[in-house]
């Protein structure tokens, strides 16, 4: 068979985070302004409480009809930011945003709760399945960035003023509710959309991440925004390499990747900005002692603590009990024995009363022919000889001869005892040389019955 | 030098005949890793075999990852159960871009094909949790079921590599005997057989009527029962309570009663209200044994049990799931083993 190579597996994959790469970098430059980190989590967590419902309504999650069900539920999230940012400043919008998500959240958990592999599904929702990801859903993806792209290319100025200063847009008479709801609009369209294969975690750090890092080098927008783009470039190849590679959830990968990569562009900086070179230097190297004693100290913390009694689950403690003299259950209800029709017995004659026919007896005959085992051949040959001894113990000294079973042997012989009426020197347990006197006898009394 | 050199030439032709040994063999890939040790059986030095799903991991999950994909891409034959229990299976496959092992196809093998199914549902719905349409596929915890099993995959290898078809058969045979010694005890497959046991095993509340009334020798049959359902007859008829429907083939065969479930349907995960009447019942009904596959959450169970004062048996449903079960036979043994002392 062929081999898969990384572009097979990994193409797809790394063409969608470039697509997302895109447009949320550019989207996590007005959250960073706005300091609404939470928002996307709160509208992505929104999005898949739509799918999760629509999952329970029959909706498959990556479904067109999921996808529109959830716009429908970001919407509603959409204006509902849009309408709490102008309400004064007692509450703060993120105390709102983070309401909205940890809602959602447990909503989802609930309603998953009834449907079969909930647990899975919550799952997929976080960390997605990026590596899943088909052309339709990256070119449907591409398709609707490139639009809310060049909607925000449009009404860059507006937009901007209402993320960068909201009071002086405030108080320069724009609507400032109107704009707000736009945002959050084109915002909810992506999340929407993203989240569908990324998942939860890996939307957030797409936004924020390289957001992050281009607002830590530069203060002027379209530096930032070309930061952004090639930073999350560089993380998604190098993350995905990396899953590939070391053979890791696909998302999950590019998420750990991005805080990584976070935490050494702040340090570089922090060491290019600082005033004196040598005392940064030496901060760092300080914070990077302290790390890595931290990490050290709880290592042996969690080794020291798993092999105390503390790490024993509470119940093990009283596993033991007592079950001496309770009452046992009955084994299983004794079953009477299947009626059959012909009470094998010393009266042979009896079953004169109720001959069967010759087309009745051949069809008993094929049926012991075609049987797959000696135990039905056994129970048709008794059949058998009920309505007709000459033929029945012909099938019976049969199995006899070619039985491989002891018991089929020992059955088989009882029933000739019984219809001979006297005994036969035959042991199953013995050699065919030793048993064959018996077979003789019992072949001389066959061929004196009766043929009718 | 001379030493040397021919040493690390050695060594080198030594690799390069592993490697077309192993490129040599047939890869088989098997969604279960009951259905590889199975196979490995089978195919023994002819095949290669890789699986999936280990034996303490939910067959009815798994997470995507990049070497699922690669292992597919190279297989020669896919052993997956056929029904619906590894929904997963056909995006793998998909991603790996060989179409050959998708179901149906020449290199694919459903584990169940032919096979008697149990809780066949009537009306087929998911709103009743996640039901198998058709029916349990847990099977594989009943021994008898791996006669099919084999058979399955035998006829799977044959079909891609007659030239070893013989082998496979005798191998089949091979591995039929011993489940058949190991089910049913040496003496009483010596004086039954194993067709006649086949096929009363496929309804074992007939099979035991069959062996206590029937006698050979004087002796009641079920006397000479041994193997495993002997060692089974501790719990034959008692009650016991399961996790999942996993139970259903294993509780079949061996005439354990599974009278309530943890989930209160399937794949639905355990609500208040449901363990609270589990408790009850467990209580009234004086049920000591709560039986569970070891991947779900057994916290749970030992709550349970506790509250009971009941026994909760966590063990690998599948080959390979536990310490000392890497083979069929050495799984079914703990299984019968554990199930048993919890009865003690």
């Amino acid at each position: 068979m062929h081999e898969l190579g990384i572009s097979d597996l990994m193409l797809r994959a790394f063409v969608e985070c470039l697509v997302l790469v895109g447009i949320h970098a550019y989207l996590g430059l007005h959250v960073i302004r706005r300091k609404v980190i939470f928002v996307d989590l709160a509208l992505a967590q929104v999005a898949a409480l739509g799918i999760t419902i629509g999952f329970l309504f029959g909706m498959a999650p990556n479904s067109t009809a999921a996808l529109l069900f959830s716009m429908l539920f970001t919407f509603v999230a959409a204006a509902l930011f849009a309408l709490t940012r102008t309400r004064g400043d007692r509450v703060p919008h993120e105390a709102i945003i983070g309401v909205v998500y940890a809602v959602s959240a447990a909503v989802i958990i609930l309603v998953v709760d009834r449907a079969p592999h909930g647990a899975e599904h919550i799952k997929e929702v976080m960390t997605g399945a990026i590596l899943w990801v088909s052309w339709q859903e990256i070119g449907l993806a591409a398709a609707v960035y490139a639009v809310v792209g060049l909607f925000h290319f449009i009404y860059r100025k507006p937009i901007l003023a209402i993320s960068d200063d909201p009071e002086a847009a405030r108080a320069s008479g724009m609507r400032m509710w109107v704009w707000d709801f736009w945002f959050y609009l084109s915002f909810g369209v992506v999340i929407a959309i993203s989240v569908r294969t990324a998942g939860v975690l890996l939307v957030f750090v797409f936004l924020v991440v390289p957001a992050i890092i281009a607002t830590l080098i530069t203060a002027r927008l379209k530096l930032q925004l070309l930061i952004g783009w090639s930073m999350g470039l560089l993380v998604t190849v190098l993350g995905l390499g990396i899953s590939y590679f070391a053979d890791m959830p696909a998302g999950p990968s590019v998420v750990s990747f991005y805080g990584l990569i976070l935490g050494l562009v702040a340090l570089v900086v922090y060491l290019w900005r600082a005033p004196s070179r040598r005392q940064a230097m030496l901060r760092a190297a300080y914070g990077l002692a302290v790390a890595v004693v931290l990490v050290g100290g709880i290592w042996s913390a969690g080794r020291g603590l798993a092999a105390s009694p503390l790490a024993q689950s509470g119940h093990h403690q009283h596993a033991a009990h007592d079950h001496g003299n309770d009452p046992q259950v009955p084994a299983v209800a004794e079953l009477t024995i299947e009626h059959q029709d012909c009470v094998f017995g010393d009266q042979t004659a009896g079953q004169q009363h109720h001959p069967a026919d010759d087309h009745g007896l051949s069809k008993l005959e094929t049926a012991l022919q075609n049987a797959d085992d000696d135990e039905l051949r056994l129970s048709y040959a008794l059949h058998i000889a009920c309505h007709n001894p000459q033929r029945g113990a012909r099938h019976l000294i049969d199995l006899l001869q070619k039985s491989e079973a002891p018991f089929i042997q020992a059955e088989a012989l009882a029933a000739l005892q019984k219809l001979a009426g006297r005994p036969f020197d035959f042991d199953p347990e013995r050699s065919p040389q030793a048993n064959r006197t018996g077979i003789q006898a019992i072949q001389d009394w066959w061929r004196k019955l009766p043929t009718k | 030098m001379k030493i040397f050199v021919t040493l690390l030439l050695s060594i080198f032709l030594l690799a390069a005949n592993h490697a077309q040994a192993s490129e040599s063999k047939l890869q088989v890939v098997t969604s279960l890793s009951t259905y590889a040790a199975i196979a490995k059986e089978i195919g023994r030095e002819y095949i290669e075999v890789d699986w999936i799903v280990n034996g303490n991991q939910d067959p009815h999950f798994v997470r995507p990852k990049p070497s699922l994909a690669r292992k597919l891409a190279r297989a020669d034959l896919f052993v997956s159960t056929g029904l619906d229990l590894e929904l997963w299976a056909p995006a793998l496959i998909d991603l790996s871009g060989n179409g050959e092992i998708r179901s149906g196809q020449r290199r694919f093998v459903s584990a169940s094909h032919d096979m008697n199914l149990l809780e066949v549902p009537k009306v087929k719905s998911r709103a009743e949790g996640g039901v198998h349409l058709y029916g349990n596929p847990h099977f594989v915890a009943n021994p008898l079921y791996a006669h099919q099993i084999a058979r399955n995959i035998t006829a799977g290898l044959s079909r891609i590599d007659p030239a070893h078809a013989p082998q496979y058969a005798d191998n089949l045979k091979i591995i039929s005997e011993e489940l058949d010694r190991r089910i049913f005890g040496d003496s009483l497959l010596r004086i039954l057989g194993s067709k006649i046991l086949r096929r009363l095993g496929q309804k074992p509340a007939t099979l035991f009527k069959f062996l206590r009334q029937r006698n050979y020798q004087g002796q009641a049959l079920i006397e000479h029962l041994g193997g495993w359902l002997k060692k089974g007859m501790k719990f034959r008829g008692k009650k016991a309570v399961a996790y999942h429907l996993n139970w259903t083939y294993f509780s079949h065969l061996f005439g354990l009663q599974v009278v309530n479930y943890v989930e209160p349907r399937p794949s639905i995960p355990p609500t208040p209200r449901h363990i609270q009447e589990l408790i009850e019942q467990m209580n009234r009904e004086k049920i000591q044994v709560i039986l569970s596959a070891n991947y779900y959450q057994t916290d749970r169970l030992q709550t349970i049990a506790h509250e009971v004062n009941a026994r909760a048996v966590v063990v690998a449903m599948g080959v390979g799931g536990e310490a000392g079960t890497d083979s069929y036979f050495e799984f079914i043994d703990r299984l019968v083993t554990r199930v048993t002392a919890a009865f003690d």
